[in-house]
């Protein structure tokens, strides 16, 4: 087989959709990223060497705050539970990364599962913003209680979705594969009257 | 031409008189002016008749201004915007506005019921429990006259086109009621920097300011109203909603509000969502509802012209309506006065103020006695003269109590009888919480009870009735429940304004005014109007021995109306209270339950409908699907293909030809929606041991074993791979319904029994996707687009797992088979899904390879006697059962869950339903599924059943139909021939055969 293998981000089909309001600035951008390299790590962060490896890997620090992320000019790690984080990096440059953490988590009790066909990661950005998250999750997304550096994991219309404050104020929304579909059209369908679109 | 606003004022109200407002009711073509409601604009219009009532079918007016109205109840708008059961007095009038009463069927006009009021004394209390449910079987019927003819609206037949939305909030302070207290409370929280939420049913704030002259301080009460409300607008930290009701109050301060956004505008211009449910989560609450006028009860009093004088007074002060011209006055408090003196301020005539107080004195009395008002104290209004209009009131002399009429009637010539019993705190909201609202004597009527929420209740919503008292509640409990909320130090900076408020005189508790004749024979002397529920009703219900409020509500039907009973609830509670000869505290009162008022369906379901109704999880290979006219299975919430009919082809043939292409040739399934989980650490293989029946410790990596899964109760829970990937990991496969759950109980176990395990589980469902390779050219297929592996079969065996790269894409493929053929399950991240699908159809030309769905894998793997979970499974299964007693590891030296429920005296029993295969004598014929079993079906019913069928198919391969069916005692009976009778009569004769139909060797698999 001499063909480059075709590859399909979870939501191809529906990247340059939009609704209401067609101006130069809708009310919400979604943006969703090109293939990314999702490792989904359980370990006990308690464990010196535990987050040492994490470090020395991805030269990042291990969020172990409850509902925090760390996040560097290519990668984030997300907080999921006092076990079980999600680090989300760009696939170039990352190649070996799986098995780098591997290694060095050698002798710890941790796993390392690459899950980067399982989920996709869309940015959310515009003034919209805020109250597309109040119509889709019952979390609390007021500027009081979701800072720069806050993930939570929710429901998100009737599905999951893991939701994070970024630095820049917009908000990674990371969703299963099989249930991405239905989140892109919910928000094209809930921030439709403000105008929305979906980058290409 | 339209009507004359005969009762329109020629100043004053909140309207706005640049704007004329076209409208219809009940076909009739109406004026009225912008801010008007549609009962004001009823009344301008002087239409006295806007319904019939649900049992008699007396004609009814307008009674109230608010929520709390019983009579004037609508349905706005035709076809598939309609709304029904809308009180006018809340609906917004706009141009083109269509009306109609929903009480009255065939017309308002000519009644059908109305000639059952002629037999009025034959519908007693509990008569249609009495009546109507007798015989049974004639109940539907009774129910759709009754319905029709009582008038409990239309709701739409088409599909609503509008959108309804939702926004969930979390805030501070929730403030329910802008009324002055309110906005003094929502003021003050304000200040701290607490997120405050204001809402009002109304669709502006401002609550009785709106509809009574008043000064604060050195303001009006309407330029406070203002200030107020452009301070609060002003602020980031509030969210002020007007047109919202908090229709209810739920656990863990959590409460629901429905924004009415566009239905008081013109249809042709509304835009974005009709309604918004507001989802709110309050750190604390302020009710701060207000209070309800409570109407006399007299006989006759639901004439229309029988009003509470404060909505009089709210008609002529915001709307400029003066609903009549000759007023009488009926009250036994201080504050209805101020109805007196706003008619005769509009230069309308007063006959007189009827007071039952043996010596009313107060400010406002001396005030109308100043006025020229005739003040007739020591009366009551006993009596109404008049059919569709108020003609006169029938007042004679009381006893001191209220209780007894002492002396002749006299007749006072009026067209409206304006009246007031005094008022009932809004507990509703609070009463919803739980809180058991408490009698209070002094105030004459329930206070809010202690609560269990974070909440508490102002202004005359706990009786405080003065305008100043309503002020300085709201203010030091808006600051207070800001500082509770963490916001501020809980001091008020409220600065009571400068006014005198001379305090009224004490009202009189007067409930039911007597009449000549007692309660019995009186005229009828209403307390529910919306059910007509009279005085002697709830008296004769206490009579019957009904002694529970809670009872006699249901017997009488008093408060179960849409308006729960805001008006009639107080007084049939004190009237039946003096039946029992109790104090009303010890009566007690019913409680309330959401919704406040009626919120409509849509408003509940938001965008939840239609394809956003439920989330539908689609493999990356849908869309291919999709273009080749997949028809599909529902598997959880997974869209699998079910079968790929060609042009023209029924389900059966397409599911043959699949069928076939797989045994004799190659087939390809999108497997993707098994439940897939990545099990690591170096207690893996004990974990999966403990799990399983079966044994994994001695698993190589590169081999994979099925296994089978049960709960504690021995009973099968799922099965599925499972393979070894290295030492210490596992991938283990789920069913597609059961990978959710699956993954929840293996975190159950481990965190709660096995804590000590090292083992972590990763759902790693979505990241595979899968397509399976089956047939006997699966092997030549897969060679086309993987040659980095030995696939010969003595390399690359049965349950073998092996890495590779698959059309140029890094792969596990796995060799299990759930067909009985040589079959690859091929693996890859679900990015490279729809590629690894197009390569494996391009690479299977040649073979014909035919893609198939659910239908033809059920239909395979029943000739195989392959179990589904959850089909041939119940939930009351064993292995044993099954006849899979081979996959219990009964010797592994650690127990696995379920085991010691397999040796229960009923999991051994005799007789039990075992998996067996069945063959119809006719091998046409298709066993229905689900259809029981007997041993003889001649015999009478009730029929001795011996089980039923699992699973049934015709099979293409086999040139008959198969099934699988539980039968008791099955696996010792076959060759026995067990009956099916039918539904139709017919009766279907089969064998029971081995549960295994096709290559019971199991050779095919092998090779």
């Amino acid at each position: 087989m001499s063909e480059t293998p075709r590859l399909e981000t979870a939501l191809h089909y529906l990247r340059g959709s939009q609704r209401g309001a067609s101006d130069e600035s809708p009310g919400l951008t979604v943006v969703e990223s090109a293939l990314c390299r999702h490792l989904s790590i359980r370990g006990r962060a308690e464990s010196p060497g535990f987050a040492d490896a994490i470090r020395s890997v991805t030269g990042m620090t291990l969020p172990t705050s409850p509902l925090s992320c760390e996040s560097s000019a290519n990668a984030h790690i997300f907080w999921q539970g006092p076990s079980e984080w999600m680090l989300v990096v760009e696939q170039q440059g990352s190649e070996t990364m799986e098995s780098d953490l591997c290694k060095a988590l050698a002798g710890e009790q941790a796993a390392v599962v690459d899950v980067s066909g399982g989920q996709t990661l869309l940015t959310l950005s515009g003034p919209a913003l805020a109250e597309v998250l109040q119509k889709s999750s019952p979390y609390d997304f007021h500027s009081s209680n979701f800072l720069p550096g806050k993930c939570v994991q929710t429901t998100f219309g009737k599905a999951g979705a893991l939701v994070a404050q970024l630095e820049d104020h917009s908000v990674a929304l990371l969703v299963r594969r099989s249930f991405s579909d239905y989140i892109g059209r919910w928000l094209l369908d809930a921030a439709a009257e403000y105008g929305v679109q979906i980058s290409r | 031409m339209p009507a004359l606003e005969v009762n329109r004022l020629a100043t004053g109200g909140l309207i706005d008189r640049q704007q004329r407002v076209n409208f219809t009711f009940n076909g009739r073509s109406l004026q009225g002016y912008h801010g008007d409601t549609l009962a004001s604009a009823l009344l301008a219009n002087g239409i006295k008749v806007v319904g019939r009532s649900f049992k008699y079918g007396r004609p009814r007016g307008v009674v109230g201004h608010g929520s709390e109205e019983p009579n004037a109840i609508v349905q706005v708008g035709s076809g598939a915007e309609t709304i029904p059961n809308l009180r006018a007095t809340q609906v917004e009038i706009y141009e083109g506005l269509e009306a109609a009463s929903v009480g009255g069927w065939p017309s308002v006009d000519f009644d059908l019921m109305s000639i059952v009021g002629w037999f009025g004394r034959l519908m007693p209390p509990g008569f249609y429990y009495k009546t109507f449910m007798w015989p049974a079987r004639f109940w539907m019927t009774y129910e759709h006259i009754i319905r029709k003819a009582a008038g409990l609206g239309r709701a739409p037949q088409e599909r609503d086109p509008d959108l309804y939305d939702r926004l969930n909030h979390h805030c501070d302070v929730l403030v329910v009621g802008a009324g002055p207290a309110g906005l003094s409370a929502a003021l003050e929280a304000s200040r701290t920097g607490a997120r405050v939420i204001l809402a009002d049913e109304q669709q502006q704030l401002g609550g009785s300011l709106l509809s009574t002259h008043s000064s604060i301080g050195a303001q009006s009460g309407g330029q406070w109203l203002q200030e107020t409300c452009e301070q609060l607008a002003s602020c980031d930290n509030v969210t002020l909603l007007p047109r919202s009701t908090v229709f209810g109050y739920y656990d863990h301060n959590f409460l629901g509000i429905v924004e009415r956004r566009t239905d008081h505008q013109v249809p042709s211009q509304r835009s974005g969502a009709r309604q918004r449910l507001h989802r709110v989560r309050a750190r604390q609450v302020i009710l701060a509802t207000g209070a309800i006028e409570r109407p006399l009860v007299f006989a006759h009093n639901d004439v229309p012209g029988v009003m509470l004088a404060s909505s009089v007074s709210t008609y002529i002060n915001r709307y400029g309506v003066a609903p009549g011209t000759e007023l009488v006055l009926f009250t036994a408090n201080d504050s209805a006065y101020q109805c007196a003196l706003d008619w005769h301020g509009a230069g309308r005539s007063v006959v007189a103020v009827v007071d039952s107080r043996a010596a009313p004195d107060g400010p406002l009395v001396k005030a109308c006695r100043r006025a020229g008002i005739t003040v007739i104290a020591a009366h009551g209004v006993i009596d109404v003269k008049g059919g569709n209009a108020v003609r006169a009131a029938l007042v004679a002399p009381l006893n001191e109590e209220g209780s007894a009429v002492i002396g002749s009637a006299r007749q006072l010539d009026c067209d409206l009888i304006a009246c007031s019993g005094g008022w009932s705190p809004v507990v509703h909201l609070s009463s919803q919480t739980g809180a058991k609202p408490l009698w209070d004597k002094e105030v004459i009527g329930f206070l809010p009870g202690d609560s269990w929420q974070a909440e508490c209740s102002v202004g005359a919503a706990v009786g405080s009735y003065t305008l100043l008292a309503c002020l300085a509640e709201g203010a030091s409990a808006g600051a207070a429940a800001a500082a509770r909320a963490g916001h501020g130090n809980g001091e008020s900076m409220f600065v009571a304004p400068n006014t005198q408020e001379q305090p009224e005189h004490p009202a009189q508790a007067l409930f039911l005014v007597p009449h000549t004749r007692g309660t019995s024979r009186a005229p009828k002397q209403f307390v529910d109007f919306q059910l007509d529920v009279t005085a002697a009703a709830i008296e004769l219900a206490a009579r019957e021995g009904y002694q529970s409020v809670e009872h006699v509500k249901r017997y009488t039907a008093m408060g179960f109306g849409t308006d729960q009973g805001k008006l009639g609830n107080i007084n049939g509670v004190a009237i039946l209270a003096q039946t029992l000869g109790q104090d009303i505290a010890d009566t007690g009162t019913t409680m309330f339950r959401p919704c406040y008022t009626p919120t409509t369906f849509g408003a509940l379901a938001g965008r939840d409908v239609v394809d956003l109704f439920d989330p539908e999880r689609y493999t990356a290979m849908h869309r291919w699907h999709l273009e080749h006219n997949a028809q599909w299975e529902n598997v959880g919430q997974w869209k699998r293909p079910r079968y790929f009919p060609n042009a023209g082809e029924s389900m059966q043939e397409a599911v043959d030809r699949e069928c076939l292409a797989v045994r004799n040739s190659v087939g390809l399934l999108d497997a993707s929606t098994l439940g897939k989980i990545d099990i690591q650490g170096s207690d893996a293989a004990e974990f999966l041991t403990r799990i399983y029946t079966n044994s994994y410790l001695k698993l190589a990596p590169g081999r994979c074993r099925y296994g089978l899964m049960l709960k504690e109760d021995g009973m099968i829970f799922d099965d599925g791979v499972t393979a070894c990937i290295d030492e210490n990991r596992y991938l283990m496969h789920t069913t597609t319904g059961g990978a959710a759950g699956v993954l929840a109980w293996l975190e159950l176990w481990h965190q709660t029994e096995w804590p000590e395990l090292d083992v972590y589980f990763t759902s790693v469902t979505d990241h595979w996707s899968t397509a399976t390779i089956s047939g006997p050219n699966a092997r030549n297929v897969l060679a086309k687009v993987c040659d980095d592996i030995d696939l010969a079969a003595d390399q690359f065996k049965f349950l073998d797992w092996r890495e590779a790269t698959v059309a140029g894409v890094k792969a596990r493929i796995f060799r299990i088979s759930f067909t009985g053929e040589l079959t690859y399950e091929v693996n890859v991240p679900s990015h490279y899904g729809r590629h690894l699908w197009e390569a494996l159809i391009a690479a299977g030309e040649e073979f014909t390879i035919t893609p198939y769905g659910t239908e033809t894998m059920h239909v395979l793997r029943a000739e195989k006697g392959f179990i589904i979970v959850g089909q041939d499974t119940d939930g009351s299964m064993t292995p044993q059962d099954m006849d899979m007693d081979w996959i219990v590891g009964h010797k592994k030296s650690f127990s696995f869950v379920g085991k010691r429920s397999l040796s229960r005296s009923d999991s051994v029993r005799e007789g039990r339903k075992q998996l067996v295969g069945l063959k119809t004598r006719d091998p046409q014929r298709v066993l229905p599924e689900g259809s029981q079993l007997v041993n003889d079906p001649n015999q009478p019913l009730p029929m001795s059943m011996q089980g039923h069928v699992t699973s049934s198919y015709f099979s293409a391969c086999l040139g008959h139909s198969i099934a699988l069916a539980v039968v008791k005692g099955g696996l010792s009976r076959k060759g026995e021939v067990i009956y099916s009778p039918q539904a139709d009569g017919s009766v279907i004769e089969a064998e029971i055969v081995d549960s295994v139909f096709y290559d019971a060797e199991g050779e095919r698999q092998h090779v």
